[in-house]
């Protein structure tokens, strides 16, 4: 199957690509992921000026100057706050955070649970490879329990986080999962979680060719099970979601899990007697107007 | 110059912040300037408090650990504090079993204090009142002895409680009975007859965080972040109570790493934001301090001190983070620290970070203290005018490449634009990165780059000013400090001055990069130089020292017991150590 309109804008997207080389492993998860990301950029006409990448620190953060785009490269597992910060400055932009699992499930967790709490209408792309690869392959809070890893030598010895299960159980807003394997269902999820008016957060169990040879690409093929296909899968039902995200080992279900129209977007939340700020560019409002304080004296 | 204290005392939660709040406006009304403060320990109930009040008929900005007169709002208080009150003062209580504070009354009778007993809690009833009204009840009686016209002190109570309109009226009744059960004030009146009124009304009384709050607003800052840290919560309560006037974003982030993040985010991408802790948050922040220097964004961070380590004491004072802030971060890079040394400088300090931020790109950090925070003090309103704003933005897109954003140049500033306002894209990349911030591992390129950020303050003490000398310009002896040192000294000049010793105050704002000249100048008078810092080590004056490279000061007067400086210890330290140069 063709996308016609894909290949109509074949171009734009290898615009986004640079000259010098990336610097991730042969067949690594991270070439689909972004891939799909500068499709579904383009297939939603967006432009430089319209899109702010945000990156973590780790092999996806080495990504941040792999693309022809406005990109902010921060600390390791800080990545959601600062996001957060540059969409509340400037509405209007589409800001889209990746990190990994290492950032998002131990080093910066609370945020996570923060940044769906708030609602941030921004998108936030887990990397999942179930282990940490820029620091040569240590076991990640999503390890599967028993593997060997770097520092792990006779295995892991806790049990590993669902992340679905858990951002579940947070009362969010969108909540997807699609693996680095199918660059067009990846492109797909993204387009829906850019379009998603809040904490847009999409998980992709992404392919570790060098350290984690537990659960490669196939091995997800082999278990994707996308919602869209299953009969009477109710996406605005939050226990069905949570049920369905259980499996981690036979079905994995992929897709958009789980959405809520009816949850307030941090931004809209936060508007002060009728004044949004979504309708702010606090960027250009700096010394706009003279500031007088005489009433608050 | 003619000053006056009262300390009231009490158990936390017995009333006396509002009891100090309506003495403080009642004597404001009468025309005098007034300078109040608190101290309490960190819990919301019980505990002892002390609100110290000093009110004089020229600018004041301190106060002493002993009173004049104190006002005991209860026995627990008084027991506490009544060693405080100075030979041949007054104490004002409404304590009625006297027994029970038998003890207490012989010593201070000793000491010569007069002790006025007021039956507080029968003559609140005998109105109509509760038990509640009977410090209104001892604000009559004090207002009685002090020899102040009682419409003065009326008002000020109708203004403290105008939205209890029920209350009011007995509570009006409970302050006229206080007020005439006192007969005999003949000999307290008398050492106000030397006062002079003045006309206040180009004033407003203002703590320190209210004045940083402000200087928020006026620096046109659009978001503030923060995580609750006392002494610092307050500035996060004012902007949040402005917000519906001043429409800034004011959200309480879940931590301090959370409050920086979001921060450097919206600063990133355009804004102005600011961001306030104390010492312990600080710590938090640190490795973001070092993200915001590497991708040249401006960051404002104020710390309102207290005393550490750890949780140290949370609701006391203290000068000691200036190491901290000095050399926090990893990696080197250029930054600026100054201090805020009252509510009067606050908005202009904050005002000034944020120009020096965005012009340089760089962090700046702001100190406050405890006591400059929550102390309340007469301000000028014409010091709470916007300064300009400097933002230093490329806005023009012409001829810009992606290239300029990092350029090297020679004071280590390149052209910043806001992200996504253009077609020319640049990497905030905090790897270390070339100029347009694609990262490098280059060796040659990494120094450059290390090179350009930290060239920038080199440059940026040239543009700032020499710290500014208060007093005399040909004194006997000069004094160097920053933060609210300057508080106690602004008093301790006038003071000394009555008896024919002339003191120069050098105060210093900015506190890195540091200026020698005006230093060198009054070193090179011959005279006394000394050092009044709040911490133990002399953390300022060693910082001076090994920039100016030989011995400066005389003698240092180091206070970390969490107190604030008491006007007569900086005075009784002046005096013992006059001609003392180069000892």
């Amino acid at each position: 199957m063709v996308n016609k309109k894909l290949l109509s804008c074949a171009d734009k997207i290898c615009d986004l690509g640079v000259e010098w080389k990336t610097t991730w492993c042969s067949n690594c998860g991270n070439y689909g992921i972004q891939n799909a990301l500068n499709r579904a950029i383009v297939l939603e006409d967006l432009g430089l000026e319209d899109v702010i990448l945000c990156y973590d620190v780790g092999c996806n953060g080495n990504g941040s100057d792999k693309v022809d785009m406005f990109t902010v490269h921060g600390l390791h597992g800080r990545v959601l706050p600062l996001a957060a910060g540059v969409k509340t400055a400037n509405p209007r932009v589409k800001v889209i955070a990746s990190a990994g699992d290492g950032a998002t499930m131990s080093e910066g967790v609370n945020h996570l649970v923060h940044a769906v709490r708030n609602d941030y209408p921004i998108m936030f792309i887990l990397h999942n490879n179930e282990n940490y690869g820029l620091t040569t392959g240590q076991a990640s809070a999503t390890t599967r329990k028993g593997i060997e890893r770097n520092a792990s030598p006779y295995g892991t010895v806790v049990d590993e986080l669902n992340v679905c299960q858990f951002v579940l159980s947070l009362k969010p807003s969108f909540v997807a999962r699609t693996y680095s394997g199918r660059v067009e269902h990846m492109t797909d999820i993204f387009r829906k979680a850019m379009n998603h008016n809040g904490f847009a957060f999409v998980e992709v169990m992404q392919a570790c060719p060098t350290y984690n040879k537990e659960t490669p690409d196939e091995w997800y093929e082999q278990r994707f099970t996308d919602v869209i296909d299953m009969k009477d899968y109710d996406c605005n039902d939050i226990w069905q979601a949570r049920k369905i995200v259980e499996d981690m080992d036979i079905d994995v279900a992929m897709g958009v899990l789980y959405e809520n129209p009816e949850k307030t977007d941090f931004l809209s939340a936060s508007e002060i007697e009728g004044m949004s700020f979504w309708n702010r560019d606090m960027t250009k409002e700096v010394g706009a107007k003279r500031v007088d304080v005489s009433s608050l004296l | 110059m003619n000053r006056y204290q009262i300390n009231i005392v009490g158990e936390s939660g017995s009333g006396l912040l509002s009891t100090g709040e309506i003495l403080v406006d009642a004597l404001m009304e009468a025309g005098y300037f007034v300078f109040a403060d608190r101290e309490f320990p960190s819990l919301i109930k019980g505990g002892y408090s002390c609100f110290s009040l000093v009110f004089s008929d020229e600018m004041v900005s301190s106060y002493n650990e002993s009173c004049d007169l104190m006002l005991g709002l209860d026995k627990q208080g008084m027991q506490e504090f009544n060693e405080r009150i100075v030979e041949g003062g007054y104490l004002v209580h409404g304590y009625e079993r006297l027994s029970g504070i038998a003890d207490m009354t012989k010593d201070l009778l000793k000491r010569d204090v007069k002790v006025y007993d007021i039956e507080s809690r029968k003559l609140a009833k005998s109105v109509g009142g509760n038990v509640l009204m009977t410090n209104v009840v001892l604000i009559g009686s004090l207002w009685k002895l002090l020899g102040l016209d009682y419409g003065l002190v009326e008002s000020a109570v109708k203004r403290k409680f105008a939205s209890k309109p029920k209350l009011l009226e007995i509570d009006l009744l409970a302050l006229r009975a206080g007020y005439d059960d006192v007969k005999s004030v003949d000999k307290l009146k008398k050492i106000f007859e030397n006062f002079n009124e003045s006309n206040l009304d180009e004033y407003t009384l203002m703590d320190g965080n209210k004045s940083v709050a402000l200087g928020a607003v006026l620096a046109d800052c659009k978001t503030y972040y923060a995580y609750p840290m006392s002494p610092s919560s307050s500035i996060l309560t004012y902007l949040a109570d402005w917000s519906p006037q001043t429409n800034m974003m004011v959200k309480q982030a879940e931590d301090e790493i959370t409050a920086v993040q979001l921060n450097i985010g919206s600063s990133y991408a355009g804004t102005r934001a600011m961001t306030a802790t104390s010492g312990g948050g600080f710590d938090l922040m640190t490795e973001s301090l070092s993200l915001a220097a590497m991708i040249e964004v401006p960051l404002v961070l104020v710390d309102v001190q207290r005393p550490g380590p750890a949780t140290g004491l949370p609701t006391w004072t203290a000068q000691a983070d200036l190491d901290l802030l000095t050399n926090a971060g990893h990696g080197e890079y250029s930054r600026v620290v100054m201090s805020v040394s009252s509510a009067d400088d606050g908005a202009a300090v904050i005002q000034d970070a944020f120009n020096l931020a965005e012009k340089w790109q760089i962090p700046v950090l702001v100190m406050s203290e405890k006591f400059i925070a929550d102390s309340k003090k007469l301000v000028l309103k014409s010091d709470f005018e916007q300064i300009e704003i400097d933002r230093n933005l490329t806005s023009s897109s012409e001829d810009l490449v992606s290239q300029m954003r990092y350029g090297l140049s020679e004071n280590g500033v390149s052209p910043r634009w806001i992200p996504a306002s253009n077609s020319v894209p640049y990497y905030a990349n905090g790897d270390e990165h070339f100029i347009d911030g694609r990262l490098t591992e280059d060796a040659k390129k990494s120094e450059l780059m290390i090179d350009k950020r930290a060239r920038k303050v080199e440059y940026l003490v040239k543009e700032l000013p020499e710290p500014e000398l208060f007093g005399e310009e040909d004194a006997d002896v000069y004094v160097v400090g920053f933060g609210s040192t300057k508080l106690v000294m602004d008093d301790v000049v006038k003071v000394l001055d009555k008896s024919g010793v002339r003191v120069g105050y050098l105060h210093y704002k900015y506190l890195y990069p540091l200026k020698l000249d005006k230093l060198t100048e009054v070193y090179q008078s011959g005279k006394s130089v000394l050092l009044v810092e709040g911490n133990r080590a002399g953390q300022f004056g060693k910082s001076i020292e090994s920039e100016f490279k030989r011995d400066v000061f005389a003698s240092r007067l180091l206070k970390y017991d969490g107190r604030p400086f008491y006007l007569d210890e900086v005075v009784e330290f002046i005096e013992s150590n006059l001609n003392t140069h180069g000892k």
